[in-house]
């Protein structure tokens, strides 16, 4: 569903001069498997993320989506996926039910008003469809981000750390929809840092330090490869190294 | 099929982003700086003139004057003062009105010349003489109107700047900017719909500025007015959108601030001494027809929606 050949990305900055944010990566994510990128702050899982989302071109390196290369068709590689970025993304003036609905509508979804309240219902956040955004929890906006996202159907699934700044129970939930969207099909990429989560969820596992993916597998192939009894070590292990 | 979801989206995008900036109540608050300074003009113009009264004047009157238009007089607020020569103490000076109960005499221009006379003409009844009606000359009041005009006018081209170029920045910081850029639409729709909901939302409001003034002073030619504000608001908000590039409110807002303020005060500078009637915020100060003006901003905002695309990365 998605693959990611020898991808690089080069950002110029003033101070650094050319950084390589992202050093020929490559892996690849079926249907109904979650993908979990893994690594520390600056490791490159956010600018691996927006190239699959095509928000971003890579320098070298060939990613495709159903199929679809995303170099050269990026509008619709963007028709199978949702990208969920870090932040809420959601605009503070409009309700739940508006910013759904209008995803909806430039998504070319029929009915889009129906759709977003069904799937604003599903995924219980029908109670504050109608309240401000800016007035929600951090919580509550994850649901209706994911609400947004899932809203056209897509095949695949961009989750960029969707758990940041979420309590126990409500990263309880947005991991249990996780979970459900895969088990409908959808090929999901996660990035997060928060090990716990990742071995929840994830079915793979890719680990990224400086820019390349140091180490790749199940969680237990992790472990078994730096001979560590529990994934922090693991990880530690490989980005230190 | 691409270019009908493409139109469809640009019409979503656009009410929605409008929705939002109304919601904003950005166009209350847009229109609270014009008020304010209108306001703050009148009260002080009031202040001004209480302050530069004459106090209430003396009239002098000649003795023997009836005691029933020396009270008339007092009842209206003035201090009489017998004078054995009234009209000549007003020519000497010495004071500024005097009457002997027949004759007027009046320091020309004086404040109350008009109350003073027609409290002497009520006493002799005598009707004010009928004379051609003045004719008011709307010149100089329009000059004033075309002054307020291109002052909200500027007030709006601010506001434009702001609206297409913070409107952005701070919607790459909460991720909407990021969330939209990922649907599948060519991304100048994107650019295309911000700018379309700054135009639509700021014409209308610098329309009610230009009404309410409009109550008070003279607007000559106001559609053109109307155009000329308009597509300078507009053709401010398709600049931000092009320079805001990848700033955001936490950081680097500043300077393509900074250079949207100059390409918007270069262009109206350079309408003041240009003349460049057809060139939106340099024709404020050029005027003529509003049409070409309105019909460039157009085209700067479909050219700023593309170099917004090219700059938030690949279409």
């Amino acid at each position: 569903m998605v693959e990611v050949v020898e991808l690089v990305k080069r950002f110029r900055t003033a101070s650094r001069g050319t950084v390589i944010a992202v050093d020929r990566v490559t892996f690849s994510v079926g249907a109904g498997e979650i993908y979990g990128l893994l690594g520390p702050n600056g490791a490159g899982k956010t600018t691996t993320l927006r190239m699959l989302a095509t928000l971003v071109a890579p320098d070298d390196g060939r990613i495709t989506v159903a199929g679809i290369d995303g170099r050269r068709h990026p509008l619709r590689v963007r028709e199978k996926l949702a990208y969920v970025p870090a932040e809420a993304g959601l605009p503070e003036r409009l309700t739940p039910r508006e910013a759904v609905t209008l995803f909806a509508a430039v998504q070319g979804v029929r009915a889009p008003a129906v759709a977003a309240d069904r799937l604003l219902e599903t995924i219980g956040a029908s109670s504050y469809a109608d309240a401000a955004c800016g007035d929600l929890s951090t919580g509550m906006k994850r649901r209706v981000v994911l609400a947004r996202a899932l809203v056209h159907s897509p095949s695949v699934l961009l989750l960029d750390e969707p758990t940041d700044g979420l309590d126990v129970p409500g990263r309880r939930d947005v991991l249990a929809l996780v979970r459900q969207q895969a088990q409908e099909g959808r090929a999901i990429v996660l990035s997060s840092h928060i090990m716990g989560e990742i071995e929840q969820v994830v079915d793979r596992l890719g680990v990224v330090a400086n820019g390349r993916l140091v180490a790749e597998g199940t969680v237990g192939e992790v472990l078994e490869r730096t001979s560590a009894s529990r994934l922090d070590d693991a990880f530690l292990r490989l980005v230190e190294s | 099929m691409r270019l009908y979801r493409a139109l469809r989206a640009l019409v979503v995008l656009t009410a929605s982003t409008a929705r939002r900036l109304l919601r904003e109540q950005l166009v209350v608050r847009s229109l609270i700086w014009p008020t304010l300074v209108a306001s703050l003009t009148l009260g002080l113009t009031l202040l001004v003139m209480i302050w530069l009264r004459p106090p209430w004047p003396e009239v002098a009157v000649a003795p023997g004057t009836d005691h029933v238009l020396v009270q008339a007089l007092e009842d209206e607020g003035f201090t009489t003062v017998e004078d054995p020569d009234p009209g000549g103490s007003v020519r000497s000076r010495r004071v500024e009105l005097g009457t002997d109960g027949r004759i007027v005499w009046i320091v020309d221009g004086h404040p109350h010349q008009s109350r003073f006379e027609s409290t002497v003409r009520a006493y002799r009844n005598a009707p004010w003489r009928p004379v051609r009606g003045l004719e008011v000359s709307i010149g100089e009041g329009a000059i004033y109107g075309r002054t307020v005009c291109r002052f909200l006018a500027l007030v709006f081209t601010l506001y434009g700047l702001v609206f297409g170029l913070g409107g952005v920045a701070r919607d790459r910081d909460d991720g909407t900017l990021e969330a939209e850029l990922a649907l599948p639409i060519p991304r100048v729709v994107v650019g295309l719909s911000r700018w379309l909901a700054s135009a639509l939302v700021l014409g209308p409001a610098y329309a009610l500025s230009i009404a309410v003034f409009g109550a008070l002073l003279t607007v000559a030619e106001p559609l053109d007015v109307l155009l000329h504000g308009a597509a300078s608001s507009a053709t401010a908000a398709a600049i931000g959108i092009a320079v805001v590039g990848t700033a955001g409110i936490k950081q680097g807002f500043a300077g393509p601030f900074a250079v949207g303020m100059t390409v918007a005060t270069g262009l109206a500078g350079a309408g003041a001494a240009l003349d460049l009637g057809w060139v939106p915020i340099a024709s404020l100060f050029a005027g003529g027809s509003g049409v070409p003006a309105m019909v460039l901003a157009g085209a700067v905002g479909v050219v700023a929606s593309l170099v917004f695309a090219l700059r938030a990365g690949r279409t």
